[in-house]
């Protein structure tokens, strides 16, 4: 377990209400109740219920074996209801955010910032300048009360609830996530950010996130995650869908950074429109096993999707990322880069789809993957899947497997550094792609978090 | 101009050499509806080189596997596959390292025409003890039918850092400016697309054949 997850501690803060532990039925009914949702929404959710029941854990993956679904509190909600002021969050939790720099961020860097603890979100604020151009950016369960007809147009229409296991137990229980809507040609000029933590003990978070982003507009959407260490597990099953309208921008970043208790299977896909450009930037540094594949599906001429995925696996970690482009219309073209680093044993594995559908003429796709295997206990795996239906179709996938450069290694070194310096510095270099996406003190801290991380494995077990 | 002849493979069927290599040809002449064939490398510094080329018809389902058991092995397996009509194939190649010093090459090359449908999962797995040990995987797929299917799976597995592995593969067409080039000197489009087919198909072979170490 890592010793130095400088975002571990526990909160002593009490549920206002917490389910017992355990998934049935009643479980689902009486989230739907707590919320008041429509009708229409319970029956979504005993639907899925029942499709997460029929359907078989995957194997064909990380290992899974150890969840244990009775183990898991599926709701607790530490607040009435969302602050749309820090001071009105009660004050252990604003506390826990002003200890992530939740708060600072906000002042600098962001038009709107939402927080979730456990299952509810705790904290929702937008800019006045830019809600008063029509932008919506609310957590999802205040979306479904209050945009009721846009809510239901969208929800469930790029990852259907029979989707997969996890987007099945999501649409079940799902609660809290954010719902971002951009109006025709509004360009939201600084990020949306969102906040997801856990503090409870064998928690289950399973937001749910909708963005639509209209005709000619842009957003940026940066979610950030954290959990305290626990020696009992926890379960993130989050699900996020994006749709770009035509000519629209989404960029979607993650910074994935769970504890070493966390299963974190979430899926997260985005229709893109004609000649709609949707980014998923995706760095995975935390979470006992990760298995996210962010998708886009090409659906309208001229639509492009660019996917960053970036994975670093220490001891006890198997990252099992990846991305997925699917293109269903012609002219379209999709640009994947995978960066993994395995290290202190931990594993990572990329995982992808490229698929060029009948009709889809004249798609360009490019996909590049490399892993840096950092000593002889970890490992990296790369399963690639191109598949063309078109003959017009240019797919090119490269990948390369290699250990860290000695001749860098020594360069570094010979200019005072140490061996873990300097490997760390190699990494931080590796992940620069990502870094480069980031607000400055991001990036800062992502180097930081590298470097700890790194120290962390060359300390003796 | 006539249509170019489709060139047959001179390649002795088995041969060892000299310098402890072997060369393997296997021909879908020789294959039925199911293939399945696993080698293993025992002896130190042994070298396989494979070619098999599938034309006209192809079994159904194919299963290859050679594992490198012994140190310094090498394995260079090239697979041809040329898609005509309603030929379809799905083929698992893996490659296994389980020694020191091994190394291991598969190129896949396909070419697709009328209703062909090809999957092909070239694994290549490198074992913990399987140190300073190097593979490569190259699938392509020249598609010149708009009813063909290519499905390519480079797969890697690698569980040691001492090892460089690496794969790569791509899709497309026969492209625009070099069949300009043809077209330009009198060369029918059909024409052009079938010396490209037959060049696509040569630079596999010799890519394997003419690959002597790694």
């Amino acid at each position: 377990m890592k010793q130095h997850y400088p975002y571990g501690f526990h909160d002593s803060v009490t549920p206002l209400y917490r389910m017992q532990k355990g998934l049935s039925e009643a479980v689902v009914r009486e989230i739907s109740a707590i919320k008041s949702e429509p009708q229409w929404m319970t029956d979504i959710r005993v639907r899925a219920l029942a499709v997460f029941t029929k359907k078989p854990m995957p194997t064909w993956g990380a290992d899974l074996s150890n969840i244990d679904f009775n183990a898991i509190t599926y709701y607790a909600r530490a607040s009435d209801k969302p602050a749309h002021s820090w001071k009105k969050v009660p004050k252990k939790i604003k506390t826990a955010f002003e200890r992530l720099g939740v708060p600072e961020a906000e002042r600098k860097f962001f038009a709107g910032v939402g927080a979730q603890y456990d299952s509810e979100t705790i904290y929702h604020h937008i800019r006045k300048d830019i809600e008063a151009q029509g932008v919506i950016f609310t957590d999802t369960d205040t979306a479904l009360r209050e945009h009721p007809d846009l809510f239901k147009k969208y929800f469930g229409t790029v990852v259907p609830i029979g989707d997969n296991k996890f987007s099945a137990l999501n649409s079940a229980c799902w609660s809290g996530g954010s719902f971002i809507y951009i109006p025709k040609g509004v360009k939201v000029t600084m990020p949306l950010q969102a906040y997801f933590r856990i503090n409870e003990k064998n928690m289950g978070q399973f937001e749910r996130t909708l963005i639509i982003a209209d005709e000619d507009s842009e957003v940026h959407y940066i979610e950030g995650c954290t959990a305290p260490v626990y020696t009992t597990d926890s379960l993130h099953a989050a699900v996020v869908e994006i749709i770009a309208k035509p000519r629209a921008r989404v960029r979607y970043t993650t910074i994935q950074n769970w504890s070493s208790n966390v299963y974190n299977l979430v899926t997260k896909r985005a229709r893109a429109e004609d000649n709609a450009l949707v980014e998923w930037i995706d760095g995975n540094l935390g979470s006992k096993i990760t298995m996210k594949y962010p998708a886009v599906f090409l659906a309208g001429r001229g639509a492009r999707a660019d996917i960053l995925s970036v994975s670093l696996a220490g001891k006890g970690q198997h990252q099992d990322a990846g991305a997925k482009a699917v293109h269903l219309a012609p002219e379209t073209s999709s640009s994947i880069i995978a960066k993994s680093v395995s290290f202190g044993g931990g594993r990572t594995s990329y995982r992808g789809l490229a698929q060029v559908t009948k009709g889809a003429r004249n798609a360009r796709v490019k996909v590049r993957c490399d892993a840096l295997v950092l000593d002889t206990r970890s490992r990296s795996d790369t399963y690639p899947t191109i598949k063309a239906e078109e003959n017009d179709a240019l797919i090119e996938h490269e990948a390369t497997v290699s250990k860290i450069s000695e001749q860098e290694i020594f360069y570094l070194k010979s200019r005072g550094f140490s061996e873990t310096e300097a490997s760390s510095l190699v990494v931080s270099g590796f992940f620069e792609p990502l870094a480069k996406t980031l607000p400055l003190d991001y990036a800062i801290e992502l180097n930081r978090l590298i470097q700890m991380e790194m120290e962390n494995s060359a300390k003796p077990a | 101009m006539k249509s170019t002849q489709r060139k047959t493979l001179h390649i002795p069927k088995t041969c060892m050499n000299k310098d402890n290599s072997r060369s393997l040809t296997t021909l879908s002449s020789e294959c039925g509806e199911t293939f399945k064939k696993r080698i293993v490398l025992t002896k130190q510094g042994d070298v396989l080189h494979w070619l098999l080329v599938f034309e006209k018809s192809s079994p159904k389902i194919m299963q290859i596997a050679v594992t490198l058991a012994a140190r310094e092995t090498q394995a260079h397996i090239g697979l041809i596959w040329r898609g005509t009509k309603n030929m379809a194939s799905d083929i698992n190649l893996t490659v296994t390292h389980e020694a020191a010093g091994t190394g291991s090459r598969m190129v896949f090359g396909a070419t697709l025409e009328g209703a062909s449908r090809v999957h092909f999962r070239g694994l290549a797995r490198i074992a913990k003890k399987a140190v300073s040990s190097r593979t490569h995987c190259s699938a392509k797929a020249l598609m010149l039918s708009p009813r063909a299917i290519a499905f390519l799976k480079p797969d890697l597995e690698v569980a040691t850092s001492e090892t460089i592995a690496g794969h790569g593969s791509s899709i497309g067409r026969p492209g625009d400016k070099e069949l300009f080039y043809f077209t330009a000197r009198g060369i029918s489009e059909a024409h052009a697309k079938k010396m490209m087919r037959d060049a696509f198909i040569q630079a596999i072979r010799n890519e394997i054949t003419l690959t002597q170490t790694l």
